[in-house]
């Protein structure tokens, strides 16, 4: 391989010179100056469109549109026939043939709304620009505007019910709580399923490292990134479209493209907003003022009065944030520029929980010579983050699993010394209002983008582009509990943690553009890449603290950690298309790939793909019949393969021997793992198929994708028996399948000049099984309390666990008391048993009682904008999934006792202990989660040219997850406590709902 | 003007190229860990894998093997929610085979076995200095006995021969006693032809362990069990009495019966009141200085309303020792045998017991301190007054639910959550994991 890279690079230097060459000697002819002028409007409502851009075809020359929509620019032409093209997102493109008949040519165009964005340029897939029409697989589009004024503060939160297809899940109500995106499905076990996240050609990395323990929420780095500096969001969803991205695009490709600057005067844009957020809603919980005289006793009745306190407020208050963003960005001919800085101050509804991120960006593009522009991207961001713990699923401190535990007639408020009282008096957790208090946990990280792009159009048509990519940060974590407190560390708890991530692409390509006949033309791509990635971890916990410090070093260290990782990839493909008369295109591509973490005998991969893409609207006996209101018409199909290399870590094919030592003397023993030195990547097939409609002139369109992917070779844990020593090995042999359908309705029902109303609606559907499980056929994912597991035949990460017995009507089989127990019987068989008296009898039987996989989700978007004033609404709808409530589970039990049936048996209203009797039939405690959330609601208005030199002022108020219509019983249905765990999803235990939030702001550009 | 971007840009092209072709590195050494082929090539390889084995066993086997049996068998009473306690506690039919302790105690054995074997497989690929090599060999050999000991007190069938196919062979218990003495038999060959090195106790035991010491005791141990009465006593006898063996921990290694019953202030369980045996058949005196050894009292109950005390002995700091056995256990040993042999010998067993009975100065301090044996000069009540003296001795050593059977002391019911039964099962059932891959995992036990 080293060898192949060699040969290569070789090559390369050879053909850049021989470009170089070329170039140089180009001789021009004779020209004149022509000036190009007219008005660009919107066929709809004859609206000037502001920003559209009109060039020449093949030259260099042309303008964009101002704020009327009048563009005016000259160019040096030789005299002729030429295409103006005038283009504008959202709108079909407008192709004009114009003859240099007087130095003047003055064009008025009028654009038609493209719903379906068919003339939109997407690079993702491609590594040139293609018009959207061409592809055979769907790709999803998100717009600048889309991304801000909707009160969210990353990206990924950004895009929620903005594509079809894309489940967006916020794990964690925190500040910067971790985000997963799943693209069609979760397509491997023990890896994760977040699609590849690509920002300006540079890979970047979202890893989630937990450094502190917060309770499995973990920030996903797309934290960092800033959404006002975003310009188009691309994302491409399966392996049908990612074959160019190879062994790490299997889940998907999120291609994120920041601004660049234009030619022209510095533009200036200043948001600033304040926002609030606050809890949507509390949950029901123990207000009886009563307490059993004897608890245990389920017969005595007797109680005592007490007081009972809402710890919940406690912990929960009101956030305030501030956000404020400046940017400026014009250009020369030769140069142009993007600066942005950008400052986010965000709290959480946890007392003393915030965010902050500060960043720096840069784009310049630069034109070298008419045949290479240079482009630098730089962006440096600092994300602070002050945190609480709350979960106790490793350890057992934090304000909400503190909260779970507490007994609420105790009042969590110090004494006079200062001192907080017990409030979880069986198991030592937290007093919820010492952990917003008096702990002090938080993360920083400094984070470097930076690229360097070429693009050179070597001929007319070849042309090469190279990108290198740099992704650095370090990320450190400090945790602090000081010593005295009522946490499972009485003695005080200090640890610090560190992350070096740095990861670096360089990528090659070069394209091949030629029309073969008049009808055909071909374009070949060779594309190479080279991609590296380290990190080192280190990491030390100590308890035993003196008082006042907080460094780890000081107290007695319970564990010390360091690893470090490199993984390189490596690959190189070649992508053949060719289109039809402009109306079919079929492509074609073949990918080498490989990784340091395969076997050495499965270092390299093949992987292909295929694809058409037929115009049937573009026929003319479509346009003869009813072209006029079944307009476009395009179908397309795909087929692709892919790897997913998420599932191995840089070093997990060899059996290892883990260092250690005891006594000060080093020790080694051997991991319970075993090695397997054949392991190879997941690999994934899939196909889809799918049309694009357009209705009456485009002002109704459809998109519509069936795809089915296979996952095979997926790895997974096989158990061994204990009698080999290990517990076992991680080999290629299950298999995983999901099929689902994409469906998009875009329309426009009312366009007048003051009054416009769109409507965007998404529903997608996924079906996944994991359809292959070697050795036992079954296991419990790690982080769940054995509760979401892999079954074979079953979604990923159902919840198996023990049900009611129930009588053969279904209602539930009591004993003689009259309480509900557990299903019982032969756990070999499966088989309910039952005594003489027709009570359960056997060991305790488990099956699947839960499903965290939605079966669809959607959005509605209603869009109505009247002279200045836009008014936007979004509801986001997740349906058929289950959650498990951890949460109720403990509450509802008399050793805890604050949960709201606690209460009720209290008040006599429940049978005593029921809660208990219930704690081990996990069946009661999953729950439908399904839900319709506001999502977003936003006013805005716009001040349009208010003083001079000030361009517009754009009020906004918005509002983020203002309702919700559910019956979760917990605070919010939208939660993993897991994190951004793969298989682990749907587990509510100690996690932070999400908050409501409002916010007010203005936007300023000059 | 051109010449100067075209050297510029060439010039930008070149270090890229360079980047991309220097960087190309495509196998990278793991510095987080050794290979299990790297580990035994090298002396300190195999030096570092033969303590990582004694730190398996002292830390999370040690676990295992105390508090399972600990539960079953009444020695303490649970204190937690956690449902591998709740489920051994309740015991009976119902446990299930995949309670974590049944699994946990199966598997680190075998892990501790597999070890073992790979040490003593690898020796001769090192050169090592032959008190080096034997104490080597020696000490794998103690520690995959005590590991396939461990298991057949609390299993009817194990296994004494780990296999990479999931096709290990189960055998009796009685025949893993006889393997684990074959074993020390073995080691102790080894130790007679070289004494352990100075290396060897400098990198291994650090002169905490006294390995041909642990090796008979062991040996009297498993003959006991195993039914070989004459050598039990011969290798009892043989065990000093002022050497002691002990499994020492630290702040990172914690003792592992604290963590589970002191750490933080988290009591997983406790020691039950009066050594966890029925008052009504057996009493204490009160003066006897094994109560004030082990328990300190306390008026607590615990999760299921059973009385319990505070633990101290050795479990009340968090890296005080464990020893590996207790040198009186050795003069229950000799008492046990002789009354169980062929031809009993009541007087020898008496004078064996008198001595446990009347320790004053025990190395760890264990003294009973009180009057000599006056009951009945016969074997059956000799052999009670035996049992209640090994649960006070032996208290928490792993040895209680072999001991509960051994002396035919009631059965259990099979009902689960009959707390009132001295042990809950005679053996455990064999874990879903074994079953699972390994077709010739046996019945479970009925009980």
């Amino acid at each position: 391989m080293k060898k192949m890279i060699l040969m290569k690079g070789r090559l390369h230097v050879k053909l850049l010179t021989f470009a170089l060459f070329v170039v140089s000697t180009v001789a021009f002819g004779q020209t004149n100056k022509y000036s190009f002028n007219g008005i660009v409007t919107d066929n709809a409502n004859g609206q000037p469109i502001p920003g559209a851009s009109i060039f020449i075809e093949n030259t260099n020359f042309g303008g964009v549109s101002d704020f009327d929509g009048k563009y005016d620019f000259s160019a040096n032409l030789t005299s002729g026939d030429y295409t103006l093209v005038v283009s504008y997102l959202g709108f079909s493109t407008k192709k004009i043939k114009i003859s240099t008949t007087s130095t003047t040519i003055e064009n008025n165009v009028s654009l038609n709304e493209d719903l379906l964005s068919l003339d939109e340029v997407v690079v993702t897939g491609n590594t040139v620009g293609v018009n959207k029409r061409t592809l055979g697989n769907a790709i999803s589009t998100v717009k600048a505007e889309d991304l801000v004024n909707n009160g969210a503060t990353a990206v990924d939160q950004a895009i929620s019910g903005k594509i079809s297809g894309a489940l967006v899940q916020q794990n964690s109500g925190d500040p910067a709580g971790g985000i997963s995106i799943r693209l069609r499905g979760p397509s491997t076990v023990l890896g994760n399923s977040d699609p590849l996240y690509i920002v300006d050609g540079i890979i970047i990395s979202n890893s989630s490292s937990e450094l502190i323990d917060l309770g499995g929420n973990a920030q996903n780095r797309l934290a960092d990134i800033n959404p006002n500096d975003v310009e188009r969001i691309e994302i491409i969803k399966g392996a049908a479209a990612a074959a160019i991205y190879g062994s790490r695009a299997s889940n998907g490709v999120v291609q994120i493209f920041t601004k660049k600057g234009k030619s022209g005067d510095p533009k200036f844009s200043f948001s600033s907003n304040v926002r609030v957020n606050e809890l949507r809603q509390k949950i029901a919980y123990n207000t009886t003022e009563l307490a059993w005289v004897d608890a245990a006793d389920r017969n005595n009745l007797q109680t005592v009065p007490v007081q009972r306190y809402d710890l919940q407020d406690s912990f929960f208050g009101t956030g305030f944030g501030l956000e404020n963003n400046l940017s400026v960005s014009g250009g020369t001919d030769k140069t142009s520029y993007y600066l942005s800085a950008s400052q986010l101050d965000n709290e959480g509804i946890i007392v003393n929980s915030d965010f902050k991120r500060v960043g720096f960006k840069a784009n310049i593009t630069q034109k070298a010579f008419d045949w290479l522009t240079i482009n630098g991207g730089f962006n440096y961001v600092r994300s602070t983050s002050n945190d609480i713990p709350n979960g106790g699923i490793n350890s057992a401190y934090g304000a909400i699993t503190g909260f779970l535990f507490s007994e609420n007639s105790i009042n969590p408020n110090p004494d006079a010394s200062g001192v907080y009282p017990i409030t979880s008096l069986l198991v030592p957790r937290t007093n919820p209002l010492e952990a917003v208090n008096r702990f002090d946990f938080g993360q920083k990280t400094n984070r470097f983008i930076t690229s360097i792009g070429l693009n050179a159009d070597i001929t007319e048509k070849l042309s090469a582009s190279y990108t290198l990519g740099i992704d650095y940060f370090n990320q450190s974590a400090t945790a602090f509990i000081p010593i005295n407190n009522t946490s499972p560390n009485p003695n005080g708890f200090a640890r610090r943690s560190d992350i070096n991530n740095f990861q670096y692409n360089s990528d090659l390509n070069l394209s091949y553009k030629t029309p073969i006949s008049d009808a055909i033309s071909s374009t070949t791509t060779l594309g190479g890449s080279w991609q590296y990635e380290e990190f080192d971890r280190i990491g030390i916990s100590a308890d035993g603290l003196p008082p006042i410090v907080q460094t780890a070093e000081t107290g007695s260290i319970l564990a010390q950690g360091e690893s470090r990782s490199q993984i390189s990839y490596w690959g190189g493909f070649i992508q053949q298309s060719f289109s039809f008369k402009d109306k079919l295109y079929i492509n074609g591509a073949i990918r080498m790939d490989g990784a340091s973490t395969f076997g050495l005998d499965e270092r390299n991969q093949l992987f292909a793909k295929a694809s058409i893409s037929y115009i049937m609207s573009d026929e003319d006996f479509w346009e003869e019949t009813f072209g006029d209101a079944f307009n476009v018409f395009k179908l397309r199909s795909s087929w692709g393969q892919a790897g997913n290399l998420t599932a191995l870590s840089a070093f997990q094919r060899f059996t290892v021997l883990s260092p250690d030592a005891i006594n000060g003397t080093t020790s080694l023993i051997p991991s319970t793992q075993q090695g397997d030195l054949n392991i190879a990547p997941e690999r994934q097939d899939e196909i889809e198929v799918g049309f694009d409609a357009g209705f009456l002139n485009n002002r109704l369109g459809i998109e519509f994708t069936y795809y089915q992917q296979n996952v095979t070779d997926l790895l997974l844990p096989i158990e061994l028996s204990p009698s080999t020593g290990f517990g076992s090995r991680i080999q290629n042999i299950g298999n995983l399948e999901n099929k689902g359908i994409e469906l998009l309705l875009r329309g426009t029902p009312i366009k007048t000049n003051d009054f416009s109303w769109d409507v965007t609606a998404t529903y997608s559907s996924n079906d996944n099984e994991v359809t292959k499980v070697a050795g036992g056929g079954q296991f419990a994912l790690g982080g769940s309390f054995s509760t979401n597991f892999v079954i074979e035949g079953e979604p990923l990460g159902v919840f198996y666990r023990q049900y009611y017995a129930r009588n053969p009507d279904g209602s539930l089989l009591l004993d003689a008391s009259g309480y509900p127990q557990t299903e019982r019987g032969n756990t070999s068989t499966g088989e309910i048993g039952r005594n003489a008296a027709g009570q359960p009898t056997g060991s305790a039987l488990s099956k699947v009682i839960g499903d965290p996989n939605p079966d669809w989700f959607g959005s509605l978007i209603n869009e109505f904008s009247y002279k200045d004033f836009g008014f936007r609404v979004q509801f986001d709808a997740v349906q058929g999934y289950d959650i498990f409530n951890w949460n109720r589970r403990l509450m509802d039990n008399r050793l805890f006792g604050g949960g709201a049936n606690y209460g009720q048996e209290l008040a006599g209203n429940r049978l005593k202990n029921l809660g208990q009797a219930q704690a081990n039939i996990f069946e009661e405690f999953v729950e439908d989660a399904s839900f319709v959330k506001l999502r977003e609601l936003a006013i805005t208005y716009n001040l349009r040219a208010p003083f001079k030199n000030v361009n517009n002022i754009q009020f906004s108020v918005v509002g983020r997850n203002l309702v919700s219509w559910d019956s979760y019983s917990g605070w919010d249905p939208e939660i993993n406590s897991a994190g951004q765990s793969n298989g682990v999803r749907g587990f509510d235990f100690a996690g932070v709902p999400i908050p409501r939030t409002y916010q007010v702001g203005v936007n300023v550009s000059f | 003007m051109k010449n100067k971007y075209k050297i510029y840009s060439t010039l930008v092209f070149s270090m890229i190229v360079g980047l991309l072709v220097s960087s190309c590195e495509t196998d990278f050494n793991n510095p987080n860990a050794a290979t299990a082929d790297q580990a035994f090539s090298s002396r300190d390889g195999i030096l570092a894998v033969t303590v990582g084995m004694q730190q398996l066993y002292s830390t999370s086997g040690m676990r295992w093997i105390v508090e399972t049996p600990a539960i079953t068998t009444r020695e303490g009473a649970i204190t937690t929610t956690f449902q591998n306690m709740i489920e051994l506690e309740e015991g009976g039919t119902g446990l299930p085979n995949f309670n974590s302790n049944v699994q946990g105690l199966w598997a680190t054995m075998l892990r501790v076995m597999k070890i073992a074997e790979d040490v003593e497989a690898n020796v001769d690929n090192v050169t090592l200095a032959p008190g080096t090599r034997s104490g080597l060999l020696a000490y794998s050999k103690l520690f995959k006995a005590m590991a396939i000991g461990s298991l057949a007190q609390n299993y009817e069938q194990v296994i004494i021969q780990t296999s990479n196919n999931n096709d290990a062979v189960f055998v009796s218990r009685n025949e893993g006693f006889l393997a684990a003495i074959a074993l020390l038999n073995e080691g102790k060959a080894a130790l007679a032809a070289n004494p352990v090195s100075q290396e060897f106790t400098n990198a291994v035991t650090l002169g905490n362990i006294d390995v041909l010491n642990s090796i008979n005791a062991y040996l009297a141990r498993y003959n006991l069990f195993a039914g070989n009465f004459d050598a039990a006593i011969t290798n009892a006898s043989s065990v000093s009495t002022t050497s002691t063996s002990v499994f020492a921990y630290d702040n990172i290694n914690l003792n592992p019966v604290y963590n589970r019953m002191l750490l933080n202030g988290i009591a997983n369980f406790r020691p039950r009141d009066n050594f966890g045996l029925p008052t009504a058949d057996f009493s204490f005196d009160p003066t006897d200085g094994r109560i004030a050894f082990y328990l300190s009292t306390s008026p607590d109950v615990s999760q299921n309303g059973l009385p319990v005390e505070n633990i101290l002995g050795f479990f009340d700091g968090s890296t005080e020792s464990i020893p590996l056995y207790i040198p009186d256990e050795m003069q229950l040993i000799i008492a046990e045998a002789n009354l169980r042999k062929a031809s009993p010998d009541i007087s020898a067993a008496t004078t064996a017991l008198n001595n446990v009975l009347t320790d004053t100065d025990d190395v760890f301090g264990i003294n009973a301190d009180v009057p000599a044996y006056s009951g009945p000069a016969t074997a059956p009540a000799l052999l009670l007054e035996i049992y209640k003296n090994r649960r006070a001795e032996l208290f928490l050593s792993g040895l209680s639910l072999e001991d509960s059977r051994r002396f035919n002391r009631p059965q259990p019911s099979g009902n689960g959550s009959v707390f009132t039964e001295e042990r809950n099962r005679n053996f455990y059932p064999y874990p879903d994991l074994e079953r699972n891959s390994n077709p010739n995992t046996p019945a479970d036990p009925s009980l």
